[in-house]
């Protein structure tokens, strides 16, 4: 048997709320988060948004550090759901034998888009801001204003980023690298993305409608959640949120940005996460789906789980209704999502759904179910056909 | 007014810039092949559709509103280049 | 944990590719930008493959299929980038503000994923395992190779394929340019060490490894640890003499240091501490390649070769002082002396 590894400690923060108690109530009274964009200009504006209604200098303050101008709106999401974590898990720094997985896709292109003309005539001269352009800066920031030292990494596999970051925690601790693991993702919302899934025509014009028949695309969202994964000996004497019990990656080498139509490795992930968490299908009650709202991704994720569970379905739901999809950091919101559910016996509702999918009829929770839950998959399937799976379990 | 044989004959340097196929010229792609489809013709997929759609509204100013239209008149280059002619402004 | 590198395959500002460099000695260059010499990819690879593909892609998939055809099918694939697609990001970012927000082509955005240089390797190969990528700066190929040894020390895959990969961009250059990082004069490569000068040259890089749970017969070393760290306040000798005591060895038992020098006075005083505290030979590379993120994938390279050749290449002799035979050594690298990276390769 692997050595068991525990969450200690969350933090959380998207469209539907700043932390855990305004989060649960916003996913218990199904309350999206998903409207008008209102923090920057753009010409996609009319596209809805999962926004996070703050200011720079606001969630500064809410991160509880001075603004700065040199701080990408990721970084300072990522801090505040960071500190928290940390803080829940009773650490008010690291130490010698924690390590930090950060994840993203577009932290700093924000910074980018209102620094980079400058920067490349000369009337900026700045290398802190030049730093903060790249992902990396945002996890650095994070692990120094933390003092956590060593294995520090930033993972960006697309959207299935942190869902990669928790299970590379997981795994650090196993292999016994470090007892202590702060690992999540942070993505904001940014002009760069925007616009890049515009060009991909797969922005939905209404706002998402994940598993529904007449589903028309994704909604941008924007967010972070970390977690403290601790070591069974660090977590003894502490109380446990809930355990990482299985993962697994596979990738469809199928194309860039096209999900494989047989879903074989959708499928697949979902099986290797399941086995090595020592469970059968049949022991999920909850999946939280990526559920992204497009017409490829929810049909064929779809039909990856009828073939995983057969007849018997676990209680599904996407919860991007809620958030929008906030890439890299989706893996780690919908993880903190299933924490609450865990926690508070609940199956999530799946907000935006009226209709089944023709071909494969998956009904999805459309509202909160009050249940034992002791299992949980939650999966993140990222471009480049990067597919990951995670169980996560009530720690018993 | 070019002829729709000239047209072609422009698309097709213009699609293989376009799409980057570095290792085809313009002889080499049959005007009436189809460009999507599993191992058909230039074996095209849906980024390249999307390109294809740019580089009509770009090089030749002509807008497509309704993307259920795309297959048909991307379905090869010529007919890529008889919709161009019909609906190109004088 | 230990890993065995049964082959590699480098595209570099050197005549890596081929090997040539061995035997013809260094390419000399007279400027800031030292670009990779680059095969024709053509000439091994489908370039039905090769399409939608930015030179980053190209220099990745080349690199990644030759340490294929020379090792063998990988089971996973993991892969460092400092900067990722940059000229796709670069090209997105300006027409997006040129174009105002219409029109756009998505091929540069979908590039421009920083994950999709590991994705089109894996499709090039069809290797449906484990893919990830590390984005951490100058600790990402580290942690690359870090995430290799814990796969195979896992029992999960028998073979990976690790790389470390960045490009120089035009925009990267005259940026980075105005922030005094770069030889504004004195940029002979083979003189970047003589003398007191401020700044270095800008390299870039793919070199890629595969990794094996058991060496094959063409191995050239095994790596037997790695380890990062991130201070900018911190004690060099003591991180190295605990890191070598997690793998039971101490300071005297590396012969050779390979440093990640760079010709800058300021960068470079951090490495002084490490070299005066032994007799190890000391080599150094990024006269070679340039200074990138990834440039310690290049120092791997390096390394294995010192060992499998039981030869250090002149030109990359700091001190000689150790010559009977080449054991372990140690790689160590820092960016901005806050971003620290060890490896240590053994015979």
């Amino acid at each position: 048997m692997p050595q068991r590894v525990f969450i200690t400690g969350f933090g959380i923060i998207s469209a539907i709320g700043i932390g855990a108690d305004e989060t649960l109530a916003s996913l218990k009274a199904k309350r999206s988060g998903i409207g008008q964009l209102e923090l920057f200009e753009s010409a996609l504006s009319n596209i809805p948004v999962g926004e996070i209604k703050k200011s720079a200098s606001e969630l500064s303050e809410l991160a509880g550090i001075e603004h700065n101008a040199h701080n990408s709106r990721a970084f300072l999401l990522g801090l505040i759901a960071a500190k928290a974590a940390m803080q829940m898990a009773g650490y008010q720094k690291g130490y010698n034998r924690m390590g930090m997985i950060g994840s993203t896709t577009v932290a700093g292109q924000d910074l980018l888009d209102t620094y980079y003309t400058q920067m490349l005539d000369g009337t900026l001269v700045d290398a802190e801001m030049h730093r903060a352009f790249t992902g990396a800066d945002a996890t650095e920031k994070i692990a120094i204003t933390l003092g956590i030292k060593h294995n520090v990494t930033t993972i960006s596999t697309a959207c299935s980023s942190s869902a990669n970051a928790i299970m590379n925690g997981v795994r650090m601790i196993r292999s016994g690298l470090a007892d202590t693991m702060l690992v999540g993702g942070m993505d904001s919302l940014a002009r760069f993305s925007l616009n890049g899934f515009n060009a991909l025509e797969i922005l939905s014009p209404t706002g998402c409608r994940p598993f529904d028949q007449n589903r028309n695309g994704i909604t941008p969202g924007e967010g972070a959640a970390f977690m403290v994964l601790e070591s069974q000996s660090k977590a003894a004497c502490k109380q446990k949120y809930g355990e990482i019990r299985g993962f697994a990656n596979f990738n469809e080498a199928y194309h860039q940005t096209l999900v494989n139509p047989d879903g074989a490795y959708a499928e697949a992930a979902m099986r290797k996460a399941i086995e090595t968490a020592g469970l059968q299908p049949a022991d999920i009650d909850y999946l939280n789906a990526h559920g992204t709202g497009t017409e490829a991704n929810d049909l064929v994720e779809s039909k990856a789980i009828k073939s995983v569970f057969g007849d018997h379905l676990p209680h599904i739901s996407s919860t991007k209704g809620f958030t929008g999809h906030t890439f890299a950091a989706a893996g780690a919101i919908e993880c903190v999502f299933s924490l609450l559910a865990i926690n508070n016996n609940l199956a999530l509702p799946n907000v935006g759904f009226s209709n089944p999918i023709d071909e494969t009829g998956i009904v999805p929770v459309t509202e909160t179910i009050s249940m034992k839950i002791n299992n949980i998959i939650s999966n993140s399937f990222g471009f480049g056909g990067n597919d990951t799976s995670l169980v996560i379990s009530k720690a018993e | 007014m070019k002829s729709e044989e000239e047209l072609i004959n422009d698309l097709k340097a213009q699609i293989i810039e376009a799409l980057s196929i570095e290792d085809l010229t313009p002889a080499d792609i049959d005007a009436d092949a189809p460009l999507f489809g599993d191992g058909e013709g230039l074996n095209l997929d849906s980024i390249d559709a999307i390109e294809l759609v740019l580089l009509i509204e770009k090089q030749y100013h002509i807008h497509i509103d309704d993307p259920r239209t795309r297959r048909t008149i991307l379905a090869s280059v010529r007919a890529m280049a008889k919709f161009i002619l019909e609906n190109q402004k004088e | 944990m230990k890993a065995y590198i049964n082959a590699h395959g480098i595209i570099s500002p050197q005549h890596t590719f081929d090997g040539a460099f061995f035997e013809n000695g260094p390419e000399e260059y007279n400027q800031p930008q030292m670009h990779c010499i680059e095969p024709d990819y053509k000439e091994f690879i489908n370039p039905a493959k090769l399409r939608r593909m930015s030179r980053i892609l190209k220099m990745g998939l080349g690199a990644a299929s030759l340490c294929v055809q020379r090792g063998t099918q990988p089971d996973a694939i993991i892969l460092g980038t400092g900067f990722g697609c940059l000229a796709d990001l670069e090209k997105f970012q300006y027409a997006m503000k040129a174009e105002n927000e219409q029109l756009l082509s998505p091929t540069p955005f979908v590039n421009s994923s920083h994950n999709m240089i590991s994705s089109q390797i894996a499709i090039a190969l069809g290797c449906n395992g484990y893919n990830m990528t590390h984005f951490h700066a100058a600790l990402s190929f580290e942690n690359t190779v870090q995430d290799a040894m814990m796969l195979i020390a896992e029992d999960e895959v028998q073979n990976v394929l690790v790389g470390g990969i960045d490009e120089i961009t035009e925009q990267l250059f005259s940026i980075t340019d105005k922030l005094n990082i770069w030889r504004k004069d004195n940029y002979n490569n083979m003189n970047l060490f003589n003398g007191t000068h401020r700044g270095t040259l800008m390299g870039e890089g793919a070199a890629f490894f595969i990794l094996g749970s058991k060496p094959t017969d063409g191995h050239s070393a095994q790596i037997i640890g790695t380890h990062t760290f991130i201070d900018s306040n911190t004690d060099i000798i003591g991180e190295a003499t605990d890191f070598l005591a997690t793998l039971n060895l101490t300071l005297a038992d590396i012969d050779t240091m390979i440093l990640g020098r760079n010709g800058d006075a300021e960068n470079d005083c951090v490495y002084d501490a490490l070299e005066n505290c032994t007799q190890a030979n000391i080599v150094h590379y990024k006269h070679l390649c340039g200074e990138y993120r990834t440039s310690s994938a290049f120092a791997m390279w390096l390394g294995a070769n010192i060992l499998q050749r039981q030869q250090i290449p002149q030109c990359t002799i700091k001190r000689q002082s150790r010559k009977n035979s080449y054991s372990n050594i140690l790689i160590y690298n820092h960016l901005n002396s806050t971003e620290h990276a060890f490896t240590v390769l053994s015979k």
